[in-house]
């Protein structure tokens, strides 16, 4: 039997062929069309394919549909006027007013500086990205609860030869096994990127944030070094009043493993569980959470083809959206998305 | 996780204060995500006992007691049916409210007047439903106040890492506790008991012994299915779970106390006394517990009798076995099984329990026999039923890691001189053999139910936190600097920089599009990439161009601005060729745009320092599209809308965009350093009104002096609903203000705009000593 799936592979084939919008319509959505045929047919299949294969048919005839109804209004569009995008413009480009950058670009920069100062490198990375690299050569387990910490967006692949899954990154990690396959020890550097959770969107919680990501390797590199550089960046940041305190935690590819507070930067630490005299910003902690950090594990040097028994090193992940938030009071991290022009000129 | 601290203290002794608690597990241990007590929520409890139970004459499904509560007789009517005679139980007297808020009043049930209540968990506000009244111990007092014999219950909600699976009961923070406060927590000391007479009757078989390496079975006679003793069902309340019967609550009692999940059978259900563990074969069907039937796979480990699964191990029970009101035999299940086999399962099903949460996460080798024992004790006890015996089937297991641990490495990692002592310290409190081989070299076998300690570092990390990481020094870091003028991320920013200082608005997108958008953009020859699990519809297809959600973003501020020219720089990804593509794109929008005003492009192009050859190739998007190459290769597209695609994107005003992948192009931006800019003074952000504004130009005959107006902009702004105030033209003596209205709390009617215009023009014409002429409205 044929499938609404064969029925819009042809009709794609058509569409690049250039066949005129009112052939297509005759041939893929009048009466006696297969695929019209095949919804009015639907009726006599048991119950079960009945639903799944109508759902697929009706999808595929509104793309259809829309699609030719597209080709359809272009032909409509034919009084527009021509533009000539070669001619070399005689004016000038007319500034009324300078325009304003986003939040996330300053914290993103302010979050830079310090470790720019300090000699770090910036590096980049993909952010659909193959399972492997994400989880694998980051010393998640297979088939382990670690993989469950962070919700993972998978996509489909299209590609010929699937090695690996392909997902959105959850962490900007991955780029530290990418650059380090590239380059040699004495390596700092720090990956600045977009990730992509999963999860319910809140006031807190988007499922696509920011990240900044950071990586020391050489000898001799120490728990107390990273302890150092955090707290140099707290204080560089948000003034030397602030300070970092942190907690044993757990991700794979560090170990030790440790979560970074640093001290409220709105009720400097004072907390309180008075619910009338409770910071909002740290709900009465005292504290704010930051991110993870810890030493990078032996595997994962090994994985970056580092050897783990001259070199060790540290890496952290910060979170730059909640930086952006607590620099510039945005209490909504939605806010920061909704691209509404008074939100973007006010920065 | 949820702990209770009067359970944590029954166990360890040494338990210290709930504040000490939070402070040893968040700073060494593990994160408390919070804490809270657990009162009874309804006013002025008080203990009776039942003394009579009579029928109600005119109701078949209620009861008329008679109840003492020490200083009074009271009659009662009552709907539960666990009640008997003898029994004590929480009364509630009219004149009180129960947890739901509800007064209790003296009142005529069917003719029978009832002088107050007698209290379930649910009107107590214990649990949001129950079955029947809460039964009381008996030597508990009649007439005394049961809200102060209840108390105030702390309650600890732990967050566990996955690395720690030990940590998943009382005994495992317990135990925790006492090893970070120097002290090491006595094993339960429970042991199995003889098996004899079980091995009669009941027969083991572990067919799969990779997924299985040990399954105990406890066999009981003559028990009393009932409720479960106030002691257990306290606990069970405690951390948020339903009480069911004597037996599944044992069950579930013991996993919170040990770990270990339990899982009972009854025995009857059983075919031939056998219990087999196997796996599955490929379309085996099980009816669960919670009333679901699966379809298994060869994947899947069971628990079967002679004929068919019972249970799916480690998971959840099947509905057939499980113990009911009639079950007098019971069979007790604790056992080992692998977690990457109960992960798979639990996964493909789309089932989490706290058993498989636990088996996932590694319960220890040696729980299944301390719980037995434990279970067995209270099952007994609970149910007046008979222990018949005991019987373990054991498989090989993987021996104990030997970690060789060299103290002079460890403290170089942590940068802390620690002393040789407090690591032999530290590491034996936690339950490590410690065998020093050198002054040095330590050979370390770690407790069997630390099952995440392999290697040196994950020693190293014990030490550390139960040490304190907080008392570790800090140490900087030195480093050859290194130039960054010439990397992509600076050269981005030097870009924003001039987009910014031209005038472009940066704006941040969502990494998603739509499905309409996607298929728009197909007919381009873009396979965008489908989301196989996204959060919405909307949010299906992953960006492969910036340009949709720029289009968006122009449609949403097409009314609030006269003019919005914006730029996004961000990651784009699609198919081609089978192959996947991933590029850093710059786009642009401009509204309104003039036609064939190419000056934004000239700038771009000069900027970048690379010439653009466009080649028109009309589309869906514009007859008007041009691609743009560099050097002969396509990097991207100009255009302005056509009619089809201000449809798409709700845009009437002319719009033109650009999208172009910038990587290729940025290397010929000059940077002479890196210059990371950002506003100096303290900005804080002013929330935005859900309103529509309203814009009204007013003219003035007369000139305006345009300083002194900037000074009474800052005075008059947000007065009066006004959000802006400018000077839209000075032309023939004619001087046109424009004012925008908005309203944080309302849509603004013509009435209170006029009022508002009325007020700020005499303001104008007193200031400026100029004339208002006439209202012309947009």
């Amino acid at each position: 039997m044929i499938t609404p799936e064969d029925i819009f592979a042809q009709f794609e084939k058509d569409i690049k062929a250039s066949v005129p919008a009112v052939e297509l319509k005759a041939k893929y959505l009048s009466r006696k069309s297969p695929l019209i045929s095949l919804l009015r047919s639907l009726k006599d299949i048991e119950p079960e394919k009945r639903r799944l294969i109508g759902s697929r048919a009706n999808k595929i005839r509104q793309d259809i549909e829309d699609t030719i109804n597209r080709l359809d209004s272009i032909s409509h569009n034919a009084n527009e006027e021509t533009i000539d995008w070669s001619k070399s413009a005689e004016a000038k480009w007319q500034v009324e007013s300078p325009g304003h950058l986003h939040p996330l670009t300053y914290a993103t920069r302010r979050a830079v500086e310090p470790f720019l100062r300090l000699g770090f490198y910036i590096e980049r990375g993909p952010e659909v990205e193959f399972s492997l690299y994400n989880f694998d050569f980051l010393n998640f387990p297979p088939n382990h609860p670690a993989r469950d910490i962070q919700d993972t967006f998978y996509v489909e692949d299209l590609r010929e030869q699937k090695d690996s899954d392909l997902l959105l990154r959850t962490h900007t990690s991955p780029v530290q096994i990418r650059a380090m396959k590239k380059s040699r020890p004495p390596a700092y550097f720090l990956v600045p990127g977009r990730v992509y959770r999963n999860e319910a969107t809140d006031a807190s919680h988007g499922c696509f944030l920011h990240q900044i990501e950071g990586l020391a390797i050489d000898k001799g590199i120490s728990l107390g070094n990273l302890l150092w550089t955090l707290d140099y960046f707290t204080k560089s940041l948000f003034g030397q009043q602030i300070n970092i305190r942190v907690r044993p935690s757990y991700f794979p590819f560090v170990e030790p493993g440790i979560e970074i507070d640093f001290t409220c930067i709105i009720c400097l630490g004072k907390g309180s569980n008075d619910d009338n005299k409770r910071c909002s910003v740290c709900k009465g902690k005292g504290w704010i959470e930051i991110g993870g950090a810890g030493m990078v594990h032996p595997n994962v040097l090994a994985n970056m083809n580092v050897d783990n028994s001259i070199y060790t090193g540290f890496a952290f992940g910060l979170g730059l959206d909640r930086i952006a938030m607590l620099i510039y009071s945005i209490p909504d991290i939605r806010f920061m998305f909704e691209n509404d022009i008074r939100f973007i000129e006010q920065f | 996780m949820l702990i209770s601290y009067e359970l944590l203290k029954e166990i360890f002794p040494g338990t210290p204060s709930l504040d000490k608690v939070l402070d040893l597990l968040i700073y060494k241990s593990v994160e408390v995500d919070a804490t809270f007590s657990l009162p009874i929520k309804a006013e002025n409890i008080i203990i009776g006992q039942i003394i009579e139970i009579k029928p109600h004459p005119n109701a078949d499904r209620l009861q008329v007691t008679t109840v003492d509560i020490g200083n009074q007789i009271k009659t009662i009517v009552c709907g539960a049916n666990n009640i008997k005679i003898g029994q004590k139980i929480p009364v509630i007297l009219p004149g009180n409210k129960v947890a739901n808020g509800m007064l209790i009043e003296k009142r005529t049930v069917r003719g029978i007047e009832s002088d107050g209540m007698l209290c379930s968990t649910e009107e107590l506000g214990l649990s949001d439903s129950s079955s029947g009244i809460l039964i009381l111990p008996v030597d508990f007092e009649i007439g005394s106040n049961f809200n102060k014999i209840w108390g105030s219950p702390d309650v600890i909600n732990v967050s566990v890492t996955p690395n720690r699976g030990d940590l998943l009961s009382h005994y495992g923070i317990a135990r925790e506790l006492a090893a970070l406060q120097g002290d090491i927590l006595k094993e339960p000391g429970l042991s199995l008991l003889s098996g004899s007479a079980a091995r009669d009757k009941i027969s083991v078989d572990i067919k799969a012994p990779k997924a299985c390496s040990k399954y105990i079975v406890s066999y009981f006679t003559n028990c009393a299915i009932l409720e479960s003793s106030y002691r257990i069902q306290r606990q069970l309340y405690l951390l948020g779970q339903r009480p069911l019967n004597n037996v599944v609550d044992v069950t579930n009692y013991v996993m919170t106390v040990l770990g270990q999940p339990l899982h009972a059978f009854d025995k009857n259900k059983l075919k031939d006394n056998l219990i087999i563990v196997r796996f599955a074969s490929s379309g085996e069907k099980l009816l669960l517990l919670d009333g679901q039937e699966i379809k298994l796979k060869d994947t899947d480990l069971v628990i079967a009798d002679s004929q068919k699964p019972i249970a799916l191990a480690g998971i959840m029970g099947g509905k057939d076995s499980a113990i009911s009101e009639n079950t007098t035999d019971v069979i007790l299940e604790a056992a080992h099984f692998n977690p990457q086999v109960i992960r798979s399962t639990s996964k493909r099903l789309h089932i989490t329990t706290d058993a498989s949460y636990r088996f996932e996460r590694f319960v220890d080798y040696n729980l299944p026999d301390s719980s037995s024992s434990l279970a067995a004790k209270m099952i007994t006890q609970e149910t007046s039923g008979i222990i018949a015996g005991q019987i373990s089937v054991n498989k090989a297991v993987s021996k104990l890691p030997n970690i060789v641990y060299k103290i002079d490495e460890s403290n170089l990692l942590i940068g802390e001189n620690i002393d040789r002592s407090e690591h032999t310290n530290i590491l034996t409190n936690l339950g490590c053999k410690v065998h020093k081989d050198t002054p040095n070299i330590y050979a370390i076998t770690p407790p069997s139910w630390r099952h995440d300690l392999n290697i040196s570092e994950d020693l190293t990390e014990e030490v550390a936190r139960v040490y304190g990481l907080n008392n570790i020094s800090k140490k900087p870091i030195s480093l050859k600097t290194t130039s960054n003028k010439d990397i992509i991320e600076i050269k981005i920013q030097a870009l924003k920089d001039m987009l910014a200082k031209n005038g472009l608005n940066e704006v941040v997108n969502s990494s998603f599009i739509t499905h309409k958008d996607a298929i728009f953009f197909k007919s381009f020859g873009i396979a965008s990439i489908h989301i196989l699990n996204p959060v919405s519809p909307e949010n299906s297809w992953f960006r492969p161009l910036l340009t949709p959600n720029l289009l968006h973003n122009i449609s949403k501020n097409q009314h609030e601005a006269e003019r919005f020219p914006v730029f996004e720089i961000g990651n784009v990804a699609y198919f081609k060729n089978d192959q996947l593509n991933e590029n850093t794109s710059l786009a642009v929008a401009i509204f309104p745009f003039n036609m064939n005003d190419t000056s934004f492009l000239k700038m771009l192009q000069e900027f970048l320092g690379a010439s653009f050859e466009c080649k028109p190739e009309p589309n869906l998007l514009s007859d008007n599209f041009t691609l743009i190459y560099v050097n002969s290769k396509p990097v991207g597209y100009v255009s302005d809308l056509s009619d089809t695609a201000k449809k798409q994107w709700k845009i009437k005003v002319p719009t033109m965009v650009l999208e172009i992948s910038i990587e290729s192009l940025l290397s010929n931006i000059k940077t002479k350093k890196v210059d990371l800019g950002y506003p100096k003074q303290a900005i804080i952000y002013k929330p935005l009104s859900k309103f529509p504004r309203v814009v009204r130009d007013i003219n003035f005959i007369g000139q305006i002096n345009e300083d002194k107006f900037l000074g009474f902009i800052t005075d008059i702004k947000g007065q009066e609903d006004l959000e802006n105030v400018s000077i839209l033209s000075i032309y023939n003596g004619i001087t046109t203000i424009r004012f925008t209205f908005r309203s944080f709390e309302k849509t603004l009617t013509d009435a209170e705009i006029s009022q508002n215009i009325s007020n700020l023009t005499k303001r104008i014409e007193k200031s400026f000593n100029i004339k208002n002429q006439v209202i012309v409205e947009e």
